[in-house]
């Protein structure tokens, strides 16, 4: 296990582009490659090592076992692990839009809160966000056709808007509730909501929606099909969005 | 004096019946001469060289390729490429950014470029787009299919009057010739209908497609334009469309023009050739159409070529669009301009597996493959209806290679063997011929004099492939085919080496050419209606239309001889 941790230094409010800061990315390199790798700051290329001090401890054999740990605020750090097929990532405090974006393999651990599109389109892995989440949680691009299709999103804290919009695989888990119209045109994939939700599912066409705690607004195109039974609780069951042509989508209502 | 020579490449121009030869070429000042005397030498050693591409239809500039660009942000995240210290930065796959459109052409040795449909109401937009592209010369063409202005003086067979308004409108959108989309039909579908036969009328108007086709061709004529009429033809799109797009060819049939050009022009002719009566009957009909061609001089057509893969469509044929969005579910943009034209946006995915989009890659094929003489089809793709522009390099080395071709029939639906003939033909495009297809025809049929070909006084547009022709077998080596026209060796446009190794070296700002076909008193002829109709139905006034020479890059103006005003009186 080679474990990479960067010190973050910048207290700037200009974001920061990170992308290039992954496990594959950083498998093959020296301390001082990895230092030397640019990062967009606003419209100018800076190095890393103006961003962050890098240190290094131990060695590995793949991406697989190389860890990169991220210590301070890292609210202004963007796209943390875009595309990364492996390895670990722990962000120990908050972190900016779009980490874990397109990934699709290996876990990113988010101590703090996960600004939006956290998980956007992300096709394997898992994100764990310890504190609240932001809106578009595991969505799709502006305009994309698919959001999330697999891997999995465990948020401890709340969710913000649309939380899986457009998403056709995989899987989120929210412990407590989630804004507004989770699984916004969703059409695969199961999200389960620990706590409350707001009009949970609007125009979705499949994948299952499941909220624990209270549906506020449930929206009318919701057909009532029965009562199903999901570990030992009951629930009520919901076909729709039937605003949509050929909708399939299930929303499990928890029973009062 | 800024000279250079381009030594020991071995020169296909066929407008000068130029092929196979090891030639020098030399250039004085953007002009090819026959002699310089302390040159900038270029030994270019055996490599390719054509005259630099020309585009006779691709979709670059204006109010569809904006929509699109804004319903698809995220066909803009793809192909980002950073600002340098010589290029602005590049965004977007099949609807790109301004910058990108004139970078990739002209990394693929293209210098001239047409944009094949200018709403006159968006003038200005498509202008400023154009004037925003660099590396390229540039036209547009006007659509007139289905004005109302067209339309209402056709209907009263007041052609003087129908000339008058053409000459107008082209001067005032500095526009390059007649682009007609689905004549009639266009208007139809604003009612929620579209035409069928050349002889359906036009709601309100009265008039047909035949009726508008024939007399804008005979427009076309009379103001002596240096281009063909442009046709997007009727019931684009539907199965079974091949006998209208037959029909319209056969409009064209024996009529001679002063310039000897072809009268009419039918555009990505692969969504006009048909067969079958719906999506589950349908077939290849390239067969029809290239007999139809092939017996008929009077006609030249490009290919629009279907390359698999997603891509966003845009067209003046509104009920198009609307009938595909219907069948994808995708995201769609609808647009009526007004008294003049219409238009729709939508994404595609074409895909290998589906049946229907096999064929239809294979009809494009097909057409380029059946039609002999290569001046008569045009390599396009309808960029980006059919393809991005970055995809003509494989279609180029699908033309030059049946091994190729055998090897991705193997690699799509079964429909291919069954419903196209794509498979039995032998045909293999020769170097010569894909110099005629991408440059010498469409330089030809737009009558750009010094563009198109290598002879002394043409502008000094040239590309060289990094490929020996002499040592490679292209129907073997398609791979190496591929690669070479994908990035040129050097493109060398208007005398400067814009392109080194498939690099942007040097950013140029092109010309922009339009035609002007006035003729004595053509306004007053049309005075009266413009004010009239500005005045009562037009959201902007009659003042504020259109473009002036600010709006474009070295504005380049074609003058016209019409055969009507004080030099000859119409009966
Ligand atoms: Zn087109």
């Amino acid at each position: 296990m080679r474990v990479i941790t960067l010190n973050l230094k910048y207290d700037g409010s200009i974001p920061v582009e990170a992308e290039t800061i992954t496990p594959d990315s950083f498998s093959d390199k020296s301390k001082e490659e990895i230092e030397e790798l640019s990062l967009y700051l606003g419209n100018k290329v800076v190095k890393l090592r103006e961003i962050f001090d890098v240190s290094v401890e131990g060695s590995n054999t793949g991406i697989d076992d190389v860890k990169i740990i991220i210590k301070g605020n890292a609210y202004r750090i963007k796209r943390i692990g875009e595309g990364m097929t492996g390895g670990e990532i722990l962000v120990e405090g908050n972190v900016d839009m779009r980490c874990g974006s397109m990934m699709r393999g290996g876990k990113i651990t988010i101590k703090g809160n996960a600004d939006s599109w956290t998980g956007q389109e992300m096709v394997g892995g898992e994100i764990i966000i310890e504190g609240d989440a932001g809106n578009y949680i595991g969505s799709g691009y502006r305009g994309a056709l698919n959001g999330m299709s697999g891997g999995k999103i465990t948020i401890k804290g709340n969710a913000g808007l649309y939380l899986g919009e457009k998403m056709n695989g995989g899987e989120i888990v929210v412990e407590k509730d989630a804004d507004m119209l989770a699984g916004l045109e969703m059409s695969g994939g199961k999200i389960t909501i620990k706590g409350n939700a707001i009009m949970p599912g609007g125009e979705m066409t499949g994948g299952d929606i499941i909220v624990m705690g209270t549906v506020i607004d449930r929206l009318p195109t919701f057909k009532y099909l029965g009562k199903e039974i999901i570990d030992n609780a009951n629930f009520e069951k919901y076909v729709g969005d039937l605003a949509m042509r050929r909708a399939k989508g299930s929303l499990y209502i928890k029973a009062p | 004096m800024n000279e250079l020579i381009i030594k020991n490449g071995i020169v296909f121009d066929p407008l000068n019946n130029i092929k196979d030869e090891k030639k020098d070429i030399c250039i004085r000042d953007g002009k090819i001469v026959d002699d310089v005397k302390n040159p900038k030498i270029l030994d270019v050693n055996g490599l390719l060289v054509f005259p630099g591409g020309v585009d006779g239809h691709s979709h670059i500039a204006g109010a569809k390729v904006n929509s699109g660009r804004l319903i698809r942000p995220e066909d803009g995240r793809r192909s980002l490429k950073p600002k340098t210290s010589i290029t602005m930065p590049s965004s977007g796959y099949s609807v790109k950014n301004v910058f990108s459109e004139g970078y990739d052409y002209s990394i693929m040795g293209y210098t001239t470029v047409v944009e094949p449909a200018m709403p006159p109401l968006s003038a200005i937009h498509t202008h400023e787009e154009l004037r925003d592209i660099p590396m390229l010369d540039k036209l547009s063409l006007t659509l007139f299919g289905f004005n109302w202005f067209v339309m209402g003086y056709v209907s009263r067979g007041e052609i003087d009057k129908l000339a008058a308004y053409v000459a107008w409108m082209l001067k005032r959108t500095r526009g390059y010739g007649i682009k007609i989309v689905n004549p009639g039909g266009g208007e139809n579908w604003k009612w929620g209908k579209n035409v069928d036969s050349l002889d359906d009328q036009v709601i309100h108007f009265g008039v047909t497609p035949r009726e508008i086709l024939n007399d804008l061709m005979k427009v076309n004529e009379i103001l002596d334009l240096p281009h063909p009429i442009h046709v997007h033809t009727n019931k684009l799109g539907q199965p079974g469309n091949y006998n209208i797009t037959v029909d319209t060819m056969k409009l064209a049939s024996g009529f001679e023009t002063q310039r000897g050009r072809e009268p009419l022009h039918i555009t990505h002719v692969m969504f006009s050739s048909y067969g079958g009566e719906n999506w589950k009957t349908f077939d290849s009909k390239a067969d029809e159409i290239a007999r139809e061609v092939n017996s008929n001089k009077f006609i030249t057509v490009d290919v629009g070529q279907l390359m698999f893969g997603d891509t966003t469509t845009m067209t003046a044929d509104g009920y198009l669009e609307f009938n595909l969005q219907k069948l994808t579910g995708f995201k769609w943009s609808n647009s009526d301009t007004e008294l003049e034209t219409g238009g729709g946006v939508t994404p595609v995915i074409y895909s290998p597996t589906v049946p229907v989009n096999v064929i239809q890659w294979a009809i494009g094929l097909e057409a380029a493959l059946l039609i002999n003489d290569p001046y008569q089809v045009w390599l396009t793709t309808d960029h980006p209806n059919g393809a991005p522009l970055t995809r003509y390099p494989e279609i180029i080395s699908l033309l030059m290679s049946k091994e190729k071709r055998e090897k991705e029939i193997l690699q799509v639906n079964n429909a291919v063997n069954k419903r196209a003939i794509l498979p039995s033909l032998d045909r293999e495009y020769e170097w010569n011929e894909i110099a005629i297809i991408t440059r010498a025809a469409q330089a030809n049929s737009y009558q750009l004099r010094d563009k198109g070909h290598l002879g002394i006084g043409a502008d000094a547009d040239v590309t060289i492939f990094d490929i020996k022709p002499n040592e490679i077998d292209p129907s073997k080596d398609y791979d190496k085919v591929e690669k070479a026209f994908s990035a040129a060796k050097y493109t060398i446009k208007g005398g400067e080496i814009v392109v080194k190794d498939g690099q942007i070296v040097k950013v140029v700002s092109g010309k922009t050419y339009w035609t002007n076909a006035e003729f004595d008193e053509y306004y007053e002829l049309i005075e009266d209606d413009l004010k009239d109709w500005f005045a009562n139905y037009y959201t902007v006034n009659l003042d504020n239309y259109g473009v002036n020479d600010v709006y474009l890059t070295n504005p380049c103006m074609i003058r016209t001889n019409p055969t009507i005003g004080s030099r000859v009186r119409l009966a």
